[in-house]
């Protein structure tokens, strides 16, 4: 099993010092908002991702401090692994394992596997179509290495494409070698989509049945152009359009995700309730996806006021059936989750958040 | 802010600041090397900076760097003119030439083609290429630009123009080096590779 054993800060957001070993189970976080819960939250994700939850890597180093350091000391079946993420001002960020730099950031994601569950996954429901893409791209990116690079390839070659549309120039053999370039990135990217998705649904579904127990039927649809079309023709269908409007129209930057409930989108026609109990649900698939590869880490940020009966006990039975590997939990509240994980017999590290910063 | 002892000093260690990676801090320091140097060691070093300045200017055949109208490599009877590499810029033409590997001509671009730097076909030395291919005396190019997104666009973009002008277009072997710039390549694997160099109809539809 993999797990942080020892987390270490340097001038990170509001941390100016911090070292802390963990417990290879259920680490709990308490203290009132503005402390730094969440930032310790972030510190792992940058570990596991090279990358913030919450905003860019300028505004994650202490203000007044020339860098920022983030050390973890993860152990996977008696191995030990260092990571080191040194964020720097105006300087590229460099992140080592056991010492030893990467030269593309994009070896390092998915070698330790996270998922976090937090208020902001509300957004996945109200907000556009990219908040769902990322969704989708940041849990295949832990998973599928090529597909992360082909995934960079499409993102550039469209930024190059965008940019040279909007020069109005008529470089036709510019447009055909981008083109092809969009065409095999993109294609696959769909393929690997599509087949995500085939996987993806049943876990879904099932942690939706689980956590509201009622007879509603959720569905969940990948929506994209190229069901309709391969990449080429889009393209070529679409280019005439592409130059009036100076950008890309057509290609796999567009796919969305449908939820529906009882066949009604959900965004517009779902009650509050019920969107959560979808948030979740995605979320706790993302987790048993990720699990068949290698189980993530699982944050919980700041949601155990917001569950309900139903999705608590879901949660709680995923807990005692040792579905879970190591848990980062963080709670406004001293005492909510200590006392539920004790009626569940389920034993906890806590960590109060203001006397780990004295 | 930092207060220097004299406004001539502080005006060198300014102009030092504007190098390329260079800070105020490493300025200073250079600044303090001159000074300890004899008058004549200081004016020789300032003269040889104005006359690259002044006197240098760019080939008129390939845009390489030269002192005269045309370079002394496009000026060189022995070397091949039917051949000619394609390169970024004059750093390539330097890291090639040290190889000792290659007897032909180069045509430096001046860049790769990069929309979103604001670098089309336009910005580069593309359309003196163009005319020296359509006026029949090149044979064979090769192209010898990174191995990024953008080095592979423009390499298309050049074979898409020059090929059917009757040229054949080979790359040097790829994989030359791992960061893609040629200019990093070890001078044995360089020159191998513009020895081995690939017919580029090959490596597009592999
Ligand atoms: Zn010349």
């Amino acid at each position: 099993m993999l797990y942080l054993a020892h987390l270490s800060l340097l001038h990170f957001k509001n941390y100016d010092h911090l070292q802390i070993n963990l417990h290879s189970g259920v680490n709990v976080f308490t203290g009132p908002n503005g402390l730094g819960k969440t930032n310790l939250m972030d510190a792992i994700h940058y570990l596991c991702m090279c990358k913030s939850f919450l905003s860019t890597d300028s505004a994650n180093i202490k203000r007044g401090a020339p860098a920022a350091m983030i050390q973890g000391n993860f152990l996977q079946d008696e191995t030990a692994f260092e990571v080191l993420c040194t964020l720097r001002k105006d300087q590229k960020k460099v992140v080592k394992l056991n010492s030893e730099e990467y030269t593309k950031l994009a070896d390092h994601v998915g070698r330790f596997p996270i998922v976090i569950i937090a208020p902001q996954d509300q957004m996945l429901i109200y907000e556009g179509s990219d908040v769902r893409r990322r969704f989708i791209d940041s849990l295949l990116s832990q998973t599928d290495r090529v597909y992360l690079e082909k995934l960079m390839l499409y993102n550039r070659i469209l930024q190059q494409r965008n940019a040279l549309l909007k020069t109005g120039q008529t470089a036709y053999e510019l447009y055909e070698f981008y083109d092809k370039q969009l065409v095999d990135a993109g294609q696959h990217i769909y393929d690997k989509r599509k087949s995500f998705f085939l996987m993806f649904k049943p876990l879904f579904l099932q942690h939706f049945l689980s956590i509201t127990q009622t007879v509603e039927s959720a569905d969940i649809q990948y929506q994209t152009q190229l069901d309709s079309n391969d990449m080429k023709t889009l393209l070529a269908q679409n280019f005439e359009r592409d130059l009036r409007s100076a950008f890309t129209n057509a290609g796999i930057h567009k796919d969305d995700i449908l939820f529906t409930i009882n066949e009604f989108p959900v965004k517009r026609f779902a009650s509050q309730g019920q969107q959560k109990s979808i948030t979740i649900a995605l979320k706790l698939a993302q987790f048993t996806y990720i699990s068949s590869h290698n189980k993530p880490l699982l944050i919980l940020d700041d949601i155990y006021d917001k569950l309900d009966e139903h999705r608590l006990t879901h949660l709680m039975q995923l807990m005692q059936n040792n579905s879970f590997g190591q848990v980062f939990i963080t709670d406004t509240h001293p005492n909510r989750v200590a006392n539920i994980f004790n009626k569940y017999n389920t034993p906890i590290q806590s960590f109060a958040i203001d006397k780990l910063k004295s | 802010m930092i207060t220097y002892p004299s406004k001539i000093f502080e005006d060198a260690v300014n102009e030092f600041a504007r190098l390329p990676g260079i800070g105020r801090k490493s300025a200073l320091r250079m600044v303090l090397f001159m000074l300890k140097q004899d008058v004549s060691t200081v004016q020789h070093f300032s003269e040889t900076i104005q006359r690259l300045r002044a006197e240098i200017k760019y080939c008129n055949h390939c845009h390489n760097i030269s002192e005269t109208e045309i370079c002394s490599i496009c000026a060189d009877n022995k070397r091949d003119k039917n051949l000619l590499c394609i390169v970024e810029n004059v750093r390539d033409v330097i890291a090639i030439e040290n190889t000792q590997q290659y007897r032909g001509l180069y045509h430096v671009l001046g860049g790769i083609i990069s929309p979103l730097d604001g670098i089309g076909p336009a910005q580069l030395n593309i359309q003196s290429l163009i005319d020296k291919a359509t006026s029949g005396q090149i044979k064979e190019v090769v192209m010898a630009l990174a191995t990024t997104m953008e080095g592979d666009t423009t390499v298309f973009y050049l074979y898409k123009k020059l090929h059917p002008l009757g040229v054949s277009i080979t790359t040097i072997a790829r994989g030359v080096s791992v960061g893609g710039e040629i200019e990093y390549a070890d001078e044995i694997t360089l020159g191998r590779s513009i020895l081995n160099r690939v017919a580029y109809e090959n490596s597009i539809t592999k």
